[in-house]
């Protein structure tokens, strides 16, 4: 029984030394990782750094969930590729025919809630803190600008769409119903209104590319332009022209070369590149110009050819437009095939084969074969064009045009066209009607032309009301009113249970 | 005199002893003359009833006899021979004739399978004394199967393991104890010799004394939070008393694809792909210069070579035994090039300081080279018109238009791309212990084990040419035309430490088995990588002495690390009681801490359970009977934990790296949080019970258990995908329920010369989840988002529309139900309106197949005469759906499966296969279409054995000889597309063929000796 008396002893001593010990045996930091504890304030730039990553994303900027819902669907653009790769988007994108379970809606919209949910936490994180410093302030007005850009996508994609403008603490959260667009847009104009506020006008060299408060203004009027709000969106556009940050000095055919990158005209790019150790990779670049690149063999192998341009895109062009030059790329069908002048393009010579069923490749994702040579074939450090100033120069004119000012509309009308021209004078000549429809037609027969098989051409016609005569004339006849919007992702609806409903003209 | 049970059961032995010794003695008095004469008697057991078919052999010859129905014998022996005496379920008996010609045995019953040990947590104990559901798998049922795992060997063995089996050589089969029991992850804890770990694949199996499979409650509350996936025990060999021993095993053998997926051949493919061209409004593809028909499995797939070579000694005095065993394994996989070898080294010794005091060790150690792995998949889809080489350049050749930039000739990966990453595998993993028996009943006892694991890996990134009549010159370069090597070096450490003191003692009718402990466990893994490519400087050469980073461009280099640790503090106690040997009581408890919740302060957790049986064939209303030899009722009821969860730091608010801001050519790097913290975490805790019986009957030759089980596990783990862009959520969020019936009997007989054994276990599985986070909220999982995981349903289940038929014209889809998900054209499936309300929409979607079978069941026969030996283990399931998904995409042209050449291509053509034509999503969305059955039944193994009887071994001067043939995966009867219907996968989403391995017919002879 002594025995017992000193084990029982032994262990109650023993479990008191163990007891204090476990703790810290139990207290394990993560390691080699970061929390939100270790960054106090610095993760805020991270944060929105991250933000920069997510918009270079194949799914709203860089891949075919971007290409097929923001230019496919015009009757310039077609799906590309061959017959069998995708047919069932081209039946989706180019022929109207809606499916809801379609992937590439639930990447789009997916996307766009990433970046509102990263925004959202970077805009609760600041005003938690209360941090008032000036570059936590810059860092403020980037969130909002994502924010907005995020909704403008999914609101001219879908139209009502769940309004999230708080930081997600828990997954279900997130599960809210539909607003209405016009809600939509109210956040949109307020975000932007703020993101004008907060963002500087320029950056050191360093941050080329960043957010500026003529990206913000200029977005800003798009989403006016939308909404056809022609006095406001005169405003916004004409703020971004006369503040006298951008010019039209780059030559039409140098704007999408490396050479135009960041150049005077970028309102607002998105910031590719690659290294040696990272030539083609997304964490630095973007697969922009893989996914739209010449779909051949040996060095011809450039991309998967999606999002191509139309034989009547091709067709359409004012004689001698100089832009059609540097917007299409010509190819021959087989190695067989004679090198013609035809098929050989500006600036680097080539003549590539491909046996892809589209018009066109896009020349606005075209990659310098010197850098091809050093990186890879697929272009992983084009930059991304989101908002130049022609455009803005054009919607002062379309916003003056809709107003009734008509010189004003003419001038930049002319500005334009004057660029395009690249000093022949025998091409594109000055548009000097005095009548508003005949101006109004000139205007949006610019826009076709000067941002072909860029971002925007279908959201054109919508707000134009000219979809339906446009598409059918093209020999889409399979668009209807309603096909302006898309069915919301299947996937987003079973993971709502009900919440969210689907758009009424795609519903049971 | 017969006041207990207990004392008669003794009573009764001594009985025995002592007519024995009286027929001893009178035997040894009355010899006189050894001379051959008849010999007679009767065998009677213990009761006096006589038993039948009694096995009576002369010592030392082939003479032998079996007792008739009257339990009488008759044998010629000469006057100083021995006759042994055998009986299923008795102890053996040599009885000298010396001159009698009557011999009278009394047979006792082989209390032996009474009192038979089981391995438990921190302890052993008399099987007759647990209340729960362990099973013991011996070692050389594990062997006789070529497997590298010996997991493997278990499939259709024991009831309530479903084992998953993969043909990929080396492979670990995914083991499920009573159903999937959470939604993250199901693999049982390992306990070798002591140490937790969660795989046994390192372990040569031929090292393997016997494995404990722990079901129950009352068995795993001991186990704490790392016992609710169940719980398997290995204990590898140790030396047995007596001399040096010397064991060799050698088998090889080979294997061969029986069972090919059925595709088109070049001119059905041919035929198919234009009428869908044409169907989709395409001009048919110009197959000219397309002449070939290959049939890229050929292509593709080996007959293996597999061989299994062991070597042990052993060897024990009074004061010390000692094992040592060394094994080599090499297998071919059934890809071409792939090649897969397994070095192991096991050494223990044990030795006795004092009489009460022993010290010992134990470790393991194994090389593994692993398989390059390459996926068959592309050889399934790639276009049978394609070409494997072209003549004139002998460079692979491209696939045709429609598939080359998608799918790359299947020969680039599996033989220009064979074995570009190499593997090397290094295991350690031991323990030394010490064990001080005191004050008669007390034992304490001290391990310290370590497991260290090093995988260490590099690829290389050939340049790979190949023939494209398309391209300038015809040749072109595969990717970037650039080489590049990665590197991979992992170390993931174990330490773990147990301190257990026990009590063992009988003071009159109580029994009493007492342990309490104290444990810890700590858990590092540290991986880093890096790559470096060729950048601008020399190209990296082929060879696999070149593949190291350093070789690269520096400039070229990328690089990252992971890495985490857990640990956990536990304290254990048990008590396991019985009272006169019938009635059984036993509880234990586990309290855990673990570091994943120590940043929110929720880091203890405490598990416990009871069990209760009673064993009525010790009562005295049975004592008369003579049907059970042993009739036990059980029951427990137990909390398990479950910590299996991907994340370490499940708590803590992470930031993850995500992807870098660009700004001009400035690059910076951004985070994102990975998952949303939830402060309120804890582990996942599974209530379980389960009751039954267990019996012996028929002088021990049937065995029969039977268990009902039902395990609830609250608060799931989950990591919820995120809504509407948030990142994912972890939180405790949901109850899911297993629960079924483990039925197993064994008969085991012999007569005569023959003995033989039928064994059959049969489980059911009724999985569901009961509620997860709100009403009507799922986990969508799969490559096809086909996975549901909701509330009210099986974990996993398939979830889409129920297909009908086919559209056969317009007016057919006219009259039926509107389908609002998408335009249909005659041709296209045709859903079943399940909500009736006359249109096809999302809300017509339902449970179109379970991949939980209903029924797991295994049914093992052997056969002896003499020295021959048959064994035929068979296994198969039942009532589970297999959703293919491999062919249900669009990115590119696959080839098709030979069932498409039935497709509608005109009214009346087809009402199952519909119309080719891609555009046609609807036929893509997920439904019963794509549903295949998921039973089968398999020959799993013939094991055919020869014993070497004692002349030839005396001659060789060996024990023990055998030489044996077995085939593994004989024939298999199935219903699905794919290769094989065993298809794994994860918690959520598993039964999906999108892609599987062949699972190979092995044939090996092999030959097991010993010195």
């Amino acid at each position: 029984m002594k025995l017992n008396k000193y084990i029982s002893s032994l262990l109650i001593a023993a479990s008191a030394v163990v007891m204090t010990g476990c703790n810290d045996f139990l207290d394990r930091k993560p390691l080699g990782q970061n929390t939100e504890d270790d960054a106090p304030g610095g993760g805020l730039d991270g944060q929105v750094f991250s933000i920069y990553t997510l918009m270079r994303s194949y799914n709203i900027t860089a891949g075919i969930p971007a290409f097929l819902i923001e230019m496919v669907r015009s009757e310039d653009s077609e799906k590309g590729s061959t017959a069998s790769d995708g047919a069932d988007n081209a039946a989706m994108y180019d022929e109207f025919n809606y499916v809801a379970s379609n992937g590439t809606l639930g990447a789009y919209w997916n996307q766009c809630y990433s970046i509102i949910y990263q925004s959202n936490s970077v805009i609760a994180s600041i005003e938690e803190t209360g941090l008032l410093d000036e570059a936590t302030q810059k860092n403020l007005g980037e969130a909002y600008f994502f924010r907005a850009y995020a909704y403008f996508n999914l609101v001219r994609a879908w139209g009502d769409v769940p309004l999230i403008d708080f930081k997600i603490n828990d997954s279900s959260e997130a599960n809210v119903a539909k607003s209405p667009a016009a809600d939509i847009y109210k956040l949109i104009d307020a975000d932007l209104t703020k993101a004008e506020e907060l963002l500087p006008t320029s950056w050191p060299s360093t941050y080329a590319g960043r957010l500026t408060w003529g990206a913000a203004r200029a977005l800003h009027a798009r989403t006016y332009a939308m909404r056809c709000d022609w006095p406001n969106m005169l405003a916004a556009a004409n703020d971004v022209k006369s503040s006298g940050l951008y010019n039209l000095d780059t030559p039409y055919d140098k704007i999408f070369t490396d050479e135009g990158e960041n150049c005077s005209e970028s309102v607002f790019e998105l910031q590719c590149t690659s290294t040696t150790a990272l030539p083609a990779s997304t964490s630095i670049g973007s697969q922009f110009a893989q996914v739209q690149g010449i779909r051949g063999s040996g060095q011809w192998n450039m991309g998967w050819g999606w999002h191509m341009g139309t034989k009547y895109l091709g067709a359409s062009y004012e004689a001698g437009d100089p832009r059609k030059a540097a917007t299409l790329i010509t190819f021959r069908k087989s190695e067989s095939e004679p090198i013609t002048a035809e098929n050989t393009n500006t600036p680097y010579g080539e003549s590539p084969v491909s046996s892809a069923d589209g018009g066109y490749f896009n020349k606005k994702a075209y990659s310098d074969p010197a850098k091809r040579a050093l990186y890879n074939k697929e272009g992983f450090w084009i930059n991304i064009r989101l908002i130049r100033y022609s455009d803005v120069v054009l919607m002062v004119a379309e916003a003056a045009c809709e107003t009734g000012d008509l010189k004003t509309a003419r001038e930049c009308l002319e500005m334009v066209r004057n660029r395009a021209r690249g000093g022949n004078k025998n091409i594109l000549p000055e548009v000097t009607t005095n009548n508003q429809t005949e101006l109004r037609a000139a205007i949006h027969n610019e826009r076709r032309f000067e941002f072909a098989l860029e971002p925007g051409r279908f959201y054109d016609l919508v707000r134009w009301n000219e979809a339906k005569q446009v598409l059918h004339a093209a020999g889409h006849t399979g668009y209807q009113d309603k096909n302006a919007l898309l069915p919301i992702p299947q996937s987003v609806i079973d993971l709502s249970k009900g919440v969210l409903k689907q758009n009424p003209d795609y519903a049971n | 005199m017969k006041k207990k049970t207990q004392k008669n059961l003794q009573q009764r032995n001594a009985g025995w002893f002592r007519n024995m010794l009286l027929i001893a003695c009178l035997l040894i008095s009355q010899s006189l003359f050894a001379q051959t004469k008849t010999v007679t008697g009767t065998v009677t057991d213990t009761s006096g009833e006589t038993l039948i078919g009694v096995s009576v052999m002369v010592k030392g010859t082939s003479v032998g006899v079996v007792t008739d129905i009257d339990g009488k014998y008759s044998i010629n022996a000469a006057a100083n021979a021995t006759l042994d005496f055998s009986y299923v379920g008795m102890i053996k008996q040599s009885v000298p004739v010396s001159g009698k010609s009557v011999v009278n045995v009394v047979m006792a019953a082989d209390s032996h399978l009474l009192n038979e040990t089981v391995v438990i947590g921190y302890g052993s104990a008399k099987k007759r004394d647990l209340t729960g559901s362990i099973v013991n798998v011996k070692g050389e049922d594990l062997t006789k199967q070529p497997v590298t795992n010996a997991a493997a060997a278990l499939q259709g063995k024991v009831a309530g393991v479903q084992v998953v089996n993969s043909g990929r050589a080396g492979k670990d089969p995914e083991i499920r104890v009573r159903g999937t029991n959470s939604i993250n992850g199901y693999t049982p804890l390992y306990v070798v010799d002591g140490l937790f770990t969660d795989n046994i694949s390192y372990i040569n199996p031929e090292d393997i004394e016997s494995m404990e499979i722990l079901k129950d409650p009352s068995s795993l509350a001991i186990f704490g939070v790392r016992g609710a996936n169940g719980v398997i025990i290995v204990t590898t060999k140790q030396a047995k008393n007596g001399q040096t021993r010397v064991n060799i095993n050698t088998s090889f053998g080979w294997k061969h694809v029986t069972d090919k997926i059925k595709v088109t051949n070049a001119a059905q493919f041919k035929e198919l792909y234009n009428e869908q061209l044409v169907n989709q409004g395409n001009t048919p593809f110009d197959f000219s210069g397309w002449n070939n028909d290959t049939d890229w499995q050929d292509e593709i797939f080996q007959d293996g070579f597999i061989t299994n070579n062991n070597v042990s000694i052993s060897g024990s005095t009074d004061r010390n035994s000692f094992y040592m065993g060394v094994g080599y394994a090499y297998e071919d996989g059934n890809i071409k090039k792939e090649k897969y070898s397994k070095l192991t080294f096991n050494i223990s010794d044990t030795y006795n300081v004092l009489k009460n005091f022993k010290v010992g060790f134990q470790f393991t150690g194994a090389r593994v080279l692993p398989t390059d792995e390459k996926e068959v998949l592309n050889a399934v889809r790639a276009t049978p018109v394609g070409e494997t080489y072209n003549q004139a350049t002998g460079l692979i050749s491209v696939l045709p238009d429609f598939q080359k930039a998608q799918i790359s000739n299947p020969l680039v990966n599996i033989l220009e791309k064979a074995n570009t990453t190499r593997a090397e595998n290094y295991y350690g993993a031991g323990n030394i212990f010490a064990e001080l028996d005191f004050a008669k009943h007390f034992k304490a006892k001290v391990v310290m084990a370590t497991d260290y694991r090093s995988n260490n890996s590099r690829t290389y990134t050939p340049i790979i040419q190949c023939y494209d009549a398309a391209a300038a010159g015809g040749i072109v370069t595969l990717g970037d035309g650039k080489t590049a090597i990665s590197q991979i070096k992992e170390n993931e450490m174990k330490v773990q430490s147990d301190y257990t003191l026990s009590y063992d003692n009988q003071f009159g009718d109580h029994g009493l088995n007492a342990t309490v402990g104290f444990t810890t466990f700590y858990n590092k893994l540290e991986q880093l990588e890096a790559s470096r490519k060729q950048g601008d400087g020399l190209p990296i050469a082929n060879d696999p002495d070149k593949w190291y980073v350093s070789i690269g461009d520096a400039n070229a280099t990328s690089n990252g690390s992971t890495q985490w640790e857990r640990s956990t503090v536990s304290f254990l106690a048990r008590a396991i009681y019985n009272y006169a040997g019938k009635y059984l009581v036993n509880a234990s408890y586990r309290r855990d801490g673990s570091s994943a919740f120590s940043y929110t302060g929720n880091q203890w957790q405490n598990f416990y359970s009871f069990g209760a049986g009673w064993i009525m064939t010790e009562e005295n209303f049975m004592k008369d009977q003579k049907f059970f030899d042993m009739l036990k009722i059980k029951g427990s009821w137990g909390t398990l934990g479950n910590q299996s969860l991907s994340t370490a730091y499940p708590a803590q608010p992470l930031l993850e790296s995500a992807g870098s801001a660009v700004f001009g050519d400035n690059i910076i790097p951004g985070y994102k949080l990975e998952f949303l913290p939830n402060a309120n975490l804890r582990w996942e805790k599974v209530e379980a019970y389960e009751f039954g019986f267990e019996a012996s009957m028929l002088r021990n030759r049937l065995y029969f258990d039977a268990v009902y089980y039902n395990k609830t596990t609250k608060d799931l783990l989950a990591k919820v995908p995120g809504i509407s862009g948030s990142v994912p959520g972890i939180g405790n969020l949901g109850t899911l329920r297993n629960r079924g019936v483990e039925l197993s009997a064994t008969w085991r007989d012999k007569v005569g010369d023959w003995s033989y054994s039928i064994g059959a276990n049969l489980t059911t599985i009724n999985n569901k989840v009961l509620d997860l986070v709100q009403d009507g909220y799922s986990i969508i999982d799969g490559d096809k988002s086909q996975s549901y995981t909701m509330g009210g349903y099986p974990i996993g289940f398939f979830y889409g529309y129920e297909v009908e038929g086919i559209y056969q014209n317009d007016a057919e889809i006219a009259n039926s139900p509107k389908n609002t998900l998408a335009t249909v054209k005659p041709g296209d499936l045709k859903f079943r309106d399940i909500d009736g309300n006359g249109s096809i929409g999302t809300e017509d979607r339902t449970m179109i197949g379970n991949p939980t079978p209903d029924v797991t069941y295994g049914i093992n026969l052997s056969v002896g005469y003499k020295g021959f030996e048959l064994g035929i283990d068979m296994m198969g399931q039942g009532g589970n759906e297999i959703y293919r998904t491999w062919d249900n995409y669009n990115w590119s042209q696959f080839n098709y499966l030979a069932q498409r050449m039935d497709r509608w291509h005109g009214e009346g053509t087809s009402n199952t296969q519909p119309i080719l034509d891609t555009t046609h999503t609807v036929n893509n969305l997920t439904s019963s279409y794509y549903v295949e059955d998921g039973s089968f039944f398999r020959i799993r193994n013939i094991n055919f054995a020869y014993n070497f009887g004692r002349p030839v071994l005396s001659k060789l001067h060996m024990q023990a000889l055998k030489v044996y043939f077995n085939a593994q995966n004989v024939k298999t009867w199935k219903h699905n597309t794919g290769y094989t219907p065993e298809i794994g996968g994860s918690a959520t989403a598993f039964g999906s063929d999108s892609g599987s391995y062949p699972m190979p017919i092995v044939y090996t002879f092999g030959l097991n000796l010993t010195f």
